[in-house]
């Protein structure tokens, strides 16, 4: 028997794994994708062969390419990758802090601007040791900035933002991004030559500009030391080698193209209890089932609740898969007179924070076929012909979707777009959900997930947020020089997952425990973006998914392992610590 | 609260279910099952052109005529949509044979015997719902010539057909399925005349040549792979390099 079952090594699978294992744990992680075992031949970094959703090497499919991508019964288009680090391999590695009016007990001014009814239930202070932990861990770096960040900086002080130093978000501002990217050193950000972009000579972000194709660089760098921090290059290497750079660490065993199709349960004195799994191996359609002390749920805000369900486990109060939030993104095009290097360099570096409203995501480093699809992702019609009752711009010269000459006159420059996408809090609605599909056939792993997004009813609260948040996009982007500005107006497109197992107060409206074990089975936990409270007021959620991970696991080791609590009291090794580059190389991890 | 469970129970493998079964099951909530009976349901609607049955020289020139107005270019359908452009679009790129191959690979179907490839071949119910469509906006289009009637169209009367589409009006689930279907289906020829496949080489894993796509946006000018950095480094803003707690 393990002692722990990790479902999923995605965000926040392998945070738990990572620090159980440190703690002498013996863990098993599964992961129902790719291993990504030596991904500088593996990955191309190109647009279709990367992201083509049903394709591409990071698409939510098997291991094996030449199958297609698991069946989804949705009317949204979702922004998800399977395989051992999950959503963090296309992430922009984006950690910015929670909104702190998200949490229990906050009482700035601005109280009532949040989602009071379905906060978190503990205080942002109790989460603040947990950040830290875990941006000492990645770590979380502030992002350095080229020309496109330039530009935004310029606008955003142009417009009266506050520039904000601090990690903690307090009031309207802007700043570099707190990124899980190691900054560039040496040749790094300084030269497109690739034999001087090979590790050492270079160190850090390269400024390659394929964050979303999964990052390998620099070239020949060990696993654990390329740029971007998702956690097939940080928590998993640390996770398999925990024997090497911890005391009392004991090496996690993972295991991918395992998919996990059954959680098992034992009643004992009238308590349910989780006591094993079942997964069925991709390349051989065996089934296999291994028990667990304790299991850890981590497959996303779509897999979890179908597992749950799937598993017959129970739902007194129906809220499992309920609540599903994704900031409502929207999407905001600058067209500027002069090159902003828009395509290079990370995805993300720069943001600006409205507390009570949401974030603004700036962005680039994107290829012309990705950037293209989003801006077809429109519920405003075709922009010049018909807008379908939408004819708000928020300020922008057009909305709605660019075809035939128009787009190929937008887009004839990539270099010269500044990308802003207003990231709403949006308040949980229980009608936003993820349940099991009637319509499709179930395939190889039972009932199909059904996901749904009723786009435009939301609350007023959340339609003020986004057109709020589309107008300040829209006045940086004339602020910093754009010509000539477009208001996408985004459609179904969800790509921060949050909430669909939640934790809450109440046992009326919520999954989770505070602790993040299940309410209704014992020893049973939830370490993903589905665990979340709410839409944590608008950033990015992956580090918070990830302190929230790494209370997750002090709560499983002092409460059914006899450990006692560390984040408070220990000193957290960095995933770059020397002794972990060690340990990764001599265990021969690419 | 649930009862007790075996622990070594497994989940009841799905019964394979023949494609009729799958179709009925699927009602109109399933996209690719919505799309798979499209032609009887778009006969009821009177949308249906009878000849558009699945035909795969029919399909591919309907993809054609979706590509060219997504991305024009110099090429035939593109002149004859009447709009047009100097720099090659999507039939330069090969996009509609990608629009195929990717719509024929949508649906995961594994336990639907039928279907060798594993998923649902979507690619002629999405013609024919184009083609449908674009016979009753202009019945008599005869532009260029095509089969395809929705190719037949002016770029206006393809803008006509995604907006009645989009406008289906109805809660019903063929209804939900039709606005998707008219939501992402531009989007995505437009990743297909923008995007690399038509150049890339499977084996080695590189490009043969520049795409389409790249030389219309000045993506990467001069290149054929992926880069592995630029030189764009400016520094940190106001030499700030960390935040403070």
């Amino acid at each position: 028997m393990r002692d722990v079952i990790v479902i999923g090594a995605g965000g926040g699978g392998p945070v738990v794994a990572k620090e159980l294992a440190e703690r002498g744990l013996d863990v098993l992680l599964l992961e129902a994708g790719a291993r990504f075992e030596d991904p500088e031949s593996e990955w191309s970094r190109i647009q279709n062969d990367a992201n083509n959703p049903l394709s591409g090497y990071l698409r939510v499919g098997p291991a094996d390419r030449s199958r297609p991508a698991w069946a989804r019964e949705t009317n949204v288009a979702i922004g998800q990758a399977s395989g051992v680090g999950g959503t963090t391999t296309h992430y922009y590695g984006n950690s910015p802090r929670a909104m702190p009016g998200a949490f229990a007990g906050y009482v700035g001014p601005d109280r009532d601007a949040y989602d009071r009814r379905y906060e978190f239930p503990f205080s942002y202070k109790s989460l603040v040791p947990y950040y830290e932990w875990v941006e000492e861990t990645l770590p979380v770096q502030t992002a350095a900035m080229g020309r496109k960040e330039d530009a935004f900086f310029r606008g955003a002080d142009r417009i009266g933002l506050a520039h904000q130093t601090e990690k903690d978000i307090s009031r309207d501002s802007y700043r570099p991004q707190e990124n899980a990217i190691l900054q560039p050193k040496a040749n790094a950000g300084r030269t497109s030559d690739p034999l001087k972009l090979v590790f050492p000579k270079a160190r850090g972000c390269t400024f390659c500009g394929h964050c979303l194709s999964g990052c390998v660089l620099p070239r020949k760098a060990p696993r654990n030391l390329k740029a971007k921090r998702s956690t097939d290059n940080s928590y998993v290497p640390m996770a398999l080698t925990a024997d090497g750079w911890s005391k009392h660490g004991k090496p996690i065993t993972l295991v991918a193209d395992a998919f996990v199709t059954r959680i098992h349960t034992e009643t004992i004195e009238g308590t349910v209890a989780a006591r094993a799994v079942t997964w069925r191996v991709g390349a051989t359609g065996e089934t296999i089932t291994e028990e667990a002390k304790v299991v850890v749920m981590a497959a996303g805000c779509i897999e979890a609740p179908r597992l749950w369900l799937n598993s017959t486990l129970p739902d007194p109060n129906g809220w499992v898969g309920r609540g599903l939030t994704n900031h409502y993104l929207d999407l905001v095009i600058g067209q500027m007179p002069f090159d902003v290097g828009g395509s290079k360099g990370p995805g993300s570096a720069a943001r600006a924070d409205f507390p009570g409203r949401g974030s603004i995501e700036h962005w680039g480093g994107i290829s012309p076929g990705l950037l293209t699809t989003l801006v077809g992702i429109s519920e405003a019609g075709i922009s010049g012909y018909y807008d379908n009752g939408l004819p708000s711009k928020a300020g922008a010269d057009g909305t709605g979707r660019l075809f035939g000459n128009d787009l190929k006159s937008f887009f004839s420059e990539i270099d010269r777009l500044m990308l802003l996408s207003p990231l709403v809090d949006d308040h949980v609605e229980r009608q936003n959900f993820v349940t099991l599909s009637r319509a499709f056939p179930p395939d190889e792993h039972g009932p199909v997930p059904k996901v749904q997004v009723l786009h435009r009813e939301r609350t007023r609260r959340t339609l003020e947020n986004r057109e709020f948040l589309t107008e300040q996009a829209v006045h940086i982007a004339r602020a910093a020089g754009a010509t000539r500005v477009h208001r996408v107006r985004m459609a179904e497109a969800i790509v921060h997952i949050q909430s669909t197992m939640r934790m809450g107060h109440s046992e009326d409206d919520s999954v989770l425990e505070p602790s993040g074990e299940a309410r209704w089975v014992k020893r049973l936990f939830i370490a993903d973006n589905s665990a979340l409270a709410n839409g944590i007021g608008g950033p990015n959620p992956t580090l918070t998914t990830q302190a929230l991970a790494t209370r997750t696991a002090e709560k499983i080791l002092t409460t059914y392992f006899g450990g006692d609590p560390w984040v408070k009291t220990g000193c957290p090794i960095s995933s770059i610590d020397d002794r972990v580059s060690t340990a990764v190389q001599q265990a021969g991890i690419a | 609260m649930s009862g007790h469970t075996d622990a070594h129970a497994q989940p009841s493998d799905p019964r394979p279910l023949s494609r009729r079964e799958f179709l009925t099951r699927a009602g109109w909530t399933a996209l690719g099952a919505a799309l798979f009976q499209l032609p009887g349901v778009l006969r009821g609607r009177g949308w249906l052109d009878e000849a558009a049955a699945q035909n795969a020289d029919l399909t591919l020139d309907t993809m054609n005529g979706l590509v060219a107005f997504a991305v024009p270019g110099p090429d035939v359908y593109s002149i004859a949509q009447e709009q047009s452009s100097t720099s090659p679009g999507g039939i330069a790129a090969r996009a509609g044979e990608n629009m195929i191959q990717n719509l024929d690979a949508f649906l995961a179907a594994p336990s639907l015997g039928p279907f060798s490839s594993g998923a649902v071949p979507l690619s002629g119910a999405v013609a024919n719902l184009l083609n449908s469509m674009a016979a009753s906006v202009d019945p008599t289009a005869a532009s260029g010539g095509f089969p395809s009637h929705f190719s037949r169209l002016s770029f206006a009367n393809k803008v006509e057909v995604f907006r009645r589409l989009e406008g289906t009006q109805g809660d019903d689930d063929l209804a939900k399925a039709i606005r998707y279907l008219a939501l992402l289906l531009p989007g995505f020829a437009a990743f297909c005349c923008y995007n690399e496949w038509h150049v890339f080489d499977e084996p080695t894993r590189t490009l043969s040549g520049r795409p389409v796509g790249w030389d219309i946006s000045n993506y990467y000018p001069g290149q054929t792979a992926a880069a592995d950095g630029w030189p764009e480094l400016l520094g940190y803003y106001k030499g700030r390099k960390k935040a403070e707690r």
